[in-house]
């Protein structure tokens, strides 16, 4: 498997590639190999990091340092530099609380609350910078998975605030067939006569709990938000989990409540993060004192923890194997459809596949990989520096880095996993077959809360085992590498229009990921 | 206890060491342990002969000594080590004591005790005072706690804090916050001996000391290294001829103060100075006591074999 980690002591990003079964302080054991790319500095160290799969099937690592830049890595090696975005307004004591990628739509937003959001699909475009400010402060910030123009937002002594941004908006169908060609989103931001602002409305608000048994009023201070229940038809009612400072985890249903449905203390200490579990049941979070452990959201009971970790967490990652074999494009996810024919194949793909991860990293310097499912531990790396983000790109169980060719059969196509065609061990098969019941049993309980992991494109719909033309693609990647890019200007977007090789080699790339929501937090 | 010595009649002992089994036959008490007596004798008498035939062996070839030290490596529980792959690993990127080792800015130190602390407390901070070059002591109050302290002493531009905690009377405790960004260290004080207590203790001077850090080899066992020296002058004054050690040893850390003394050439004699206190990590904080780094935990001792500095 692959993972990128952010060291917050050197500023730098690591790309960490290992089979299962990894364990570093086991000198017997599989060791890792890690590339440190994007060495930056303390100071600017990356303070959220995802990765973005734009519709062209190209990936890249968006990275938010601190200081206000926004940077574009290349996801294959060497890991060039595409894109820099720098805030010369950005306040030196400033830090970013979110980063999101939806529907190619980037948004980031920073602790006194500059929501900026950018169109990675028309990079070239100068105007596609658009911003509004939230207020400060904001500690815990979040789109929508599915419509990137509801954002949800809250911090300290800020309840947690669910907004929609008015001008931009889903295009119509027919135009959406126009523009097929080029690979523009199918979301559009409209430029307001004021400026490059995006008109926000507030939707909804929460309300503070009631006060405590001494009647004292319980103070705010949201630390992280997920939406659950993502899939749901509509705009305006949503379903959220946040955690805060003070060991909470509330669960909000907008349609009932300004309260929360769900409020229970699950520890002493201050809450960071969240992660998003298989199901919509359950939820993942981390505190400060090295805990991390699952909640049901249903019936507010703590579930199991990820055991092992000696200091605290500071980023959580869930991964979720390719879940769907047919897939569907973003402007037909109306289509209800489509959508339970994805849930449909998506159980099947689970269960011959690669199972759900979760990657943990923090103050003691190691990177943990447990099972999502079982909470087994199945991979510890020492990175050697504190981690501020994580992200698993390739969650086989193998070291994606073994060349393609070494399939020998076609016999067990099942076997091979989608990311990056690579074939699984053949050890694993009876885990597997375990793990299958595990997640069957699971997707049954949450049947109507199953998120839809939607892929930004189809390019590869029909998943041939051309393994050769993969080999070629990964020699394209090699000798045409975009060249960085960089211009430093205030608010000014700035391009590397890719070439058209870039694009076909992305097309034919068999890299996918799971789109949904990715969790990649830090403090 | 009977006498081993028997009276009267000498016994003749037996001229090679006797198997411990042989003795278990001998009914009588006293008889089997004059026995035994008898037969350690004899052991020692002939170790000591060895020993002195060695030392004429290897006075007259040198490379037997080397060899014998080479292959006599005694079977520690740090030699037993369970494998640590932080051990030795570089340090890599910046952390909070950048600062003072890039600037050699000159450590401001205060130091303050726990609440309604008692003698002991201001005994050992008066040692601490005189032990670490240009640090201060503050009494302290019950208004403020360590976060609303840590901040004062940021804005008088204090590098470190230290705060001696006691309880029932006996000081129990040592927590040192690097300023201003942390990290907070929190560790337990045991054996705590005053110079008064140590016999032929000498009396120190203000010159800076010399620093000795033994020991601190895995990746947090450098950052607590690296938070000791940071309390000390990167320029110690040799003039003094003093030295603070720490010293740790699976995984307690050893603190002593000596002043050496050329009494020839080839010898060094040691004064020691004291106090002498033990310290043993017990927490790493990030921040000013915000989030744990590390934590001891009890199920950690259970593991005679692993240590964490």
């Amino acid at each position: 498997m692959k993972v990128l980690v952010a060291a917050e002591d050197s500023g730098s990003l690591k790309d960490i590639s290992f089979p299962f079964g990894t364990n570093t302080s086991i000198q017997q054991s599989a060791q890792p190999t890690i590339t440190t790319f994007a060495s930056a500095g303390r100071s600017s160290y990356v303070q959220r990091m995802i990765i973005a799969k734009l519709k062209s099937g190209k990936e890249y690592i968006c990275i938010a340092r601190k200081g206000g830049i926004i940077q574009l890595y290349d996801i294959n090696p060497p890991h060039a530099l595409f894109v820099e975005w720098k805030d010369m307004m950005h306040p030196p004591d400033d830090a970013f609380v979110g980063l999101e990628y939806v529907e190619g739509k980037l948004s980031s937003c920073t602790a006194t609350g500059k929501l900026v959001m950018r169109d990675l699909h028309s990079i070239s475009d100068s105007t596609n910078h658009y911003y509004t400010l939230l207020g400060e402060p904001i500690n815990a910030f979040r789109v929508h998975p599915n419509q990137p123009n509801v954002v949800a937002y809250g911090g300290k002594e800020r309840e947690l605030e669910v907004s929609v941004i008015d001008n931009l908006y889903r295009r119509e169908p027919d135009s959406n067939a126009d523009s097929e060609s080029d690979q523009s989103s199918s979301w559009c931001i409209a430029a307001t006569p004021t400026g490059r602002a995006l008109s926000r409305r507030k939707l909804w608000k929460a309300k503070n709990v009631k006060n405590d048994e001494l009647d004292l009023r319980v103070p705010v201070w949201i630390s992280d938000i997920r939406f659950l229940d993502v899939n749901r038809d509509s705009t305006s009612d949503f379903k959220l989990v946040v955690s805060t400072r003070f060991g909470h985890v509330r669960v909000y249903e907008t349609k009932y409540s300004r309260k929360p449905i769900v409020n229970v203390e699950v520890g002493d200490h201050p809450l960071i993060a969240l992660s998003p579990y298989t199901s919509d049941t359950e939820i993942i979070y981390c505190d400060t004192n090295s805990t991390t452990a699952r909640f049901n959201v249903i019936n507010g009971r703590k579930g199991g923890h990820y055991s092992g970790a000696a200091g605290s967490i500071l980023c959580l990652d869930s991964f979720f194997p390719d879940q769907e074999s047919v897939s569907s494009t973003i402007s037909t996810s109306d289509d209800s459809n489509s959508r339970e024919s994805s849930r449909q194949s998506s159980m099947a793909r689970t269960a011959s596949g690669d199972v759900p991860l979760l990657a943990t990293g923090g103050l003691d310097r190691f990177l943990r990989v447990y099972n999502l499912q079982t909470r087994e531990l199945v991979a510890k790396v020492f990175v050697g520096t504190k981690l501020s983000a994580v992200c698993i790109v390739d969650g086989s169980s193998t070291v994606p880095s073994e060349p393609l060719s070494e399939r020998e059969s076609d016999e067990e196509d099942d076997r091979v996993t989608t990311d990056g065609g690579r074939k699984r061990r053949k050890a694993l098969k009876t885990e597997d077959e375990d793990d299958e019941e595990d997640s069957v049993a699971d997707e049954d309980a949450s049947k109507k809360g199953r998120k839809k992991r939607v892929r930004l494109h189809d390019e590869e719909a029909s998943d041939d085992d051309d393994e050769d033309d993969i080999d070629d693609v990964w020699n394209l990647l090699d000798v045409e590498g975009d060249e960085p890019r960089i211009k430093k200007e205030e608010d000014e977007d700035k391009v590397a229009s890719s070439s058209s090789a870039h694009e076909s080699v992305a097309q034919s790339s068999r890299r996918r990921r799971k789109r949904g929501p990715r969790a990649e937090s830090s403090r | 206890m009977p006498s081993r010595k028997t009276k009267g009649k000498k016994k003749s002992a037996p001229s090679a060491p006797v198997p411990k089994d042989a003795l278990n036959n001998v009914k009588n008490k006293i008889k089997r342990e004059n026995l035994l007596y008898a037969a350690k004798k004899v052991h020692n008498v002939s170790k000591h002969k060895a020993r002195k035939e060695r030392l004429k062996m290897e006075e007259a070839d040198q490379q037997l000594k080397e060899e014998r030290l080479a292959n006599n490596i005694p079977s520690t529980i740090e030699r037993m080590r369970v494998y640590d792959e932080t051990v030795d690993a570089a340090i890599e990127g910046e952390d909070e004591f950048e600062e003072y080792f890039k600037n050699k800015t000159a450590p401001k130190v205060l130091i303050t005790t726990s609440k309604f602390a008692r003698a002991q407390a201001y005994e050992l901070s008066d040692q601490l005072i005189n032990i670490i070059p240009g640090s201060e002591f503050v009494k302290r109050g019950h208004k403020f706690s360590m976060k609303e302290i840590a901040k004062f002493c940021i804005n008088r531009d204090y590098t470190d804090l230290i705060v001696i905690s006691e309880d029932k009377k006996v000081v129990n405790g040592l927590t040192f916050v690097h300023l201003p960004a942390g990290p907070t260290m929190f560790f337990t004080l045991s054996s705590l001996r005053m110079p008064k207590q140590i016999s032929g203790h000498g009396r120190a001077t203000s010159h800076v000391p010399e620093l000795i850090l033994n020991n601190f080899s895995t990746r947090l066992g450098m950052t607590v290294g690296r938070l000791f020296q940071s309390l000390f002058p990167q320029t110690p004054e040799f003039v003094g001829r003093q030295v603070v050690t720490l010293h740790n040893q699976r995984d307690f850390i050893f603190f002593r103060r000596h002043r050496y003394l050329f009494k020839e050439t080839e010898r060094v004699g040691l004064q020691e100075l004291g106090p002498q206190f033990t310290l043993r990590l017990r927490r790493v904080q990030r921040g000013i006591a915000d989030e744990m780094e590390w934590e001891h935990r009890p199920e950690m001792d259970k593991e005679k074999k692993k240590f964490h500095l």
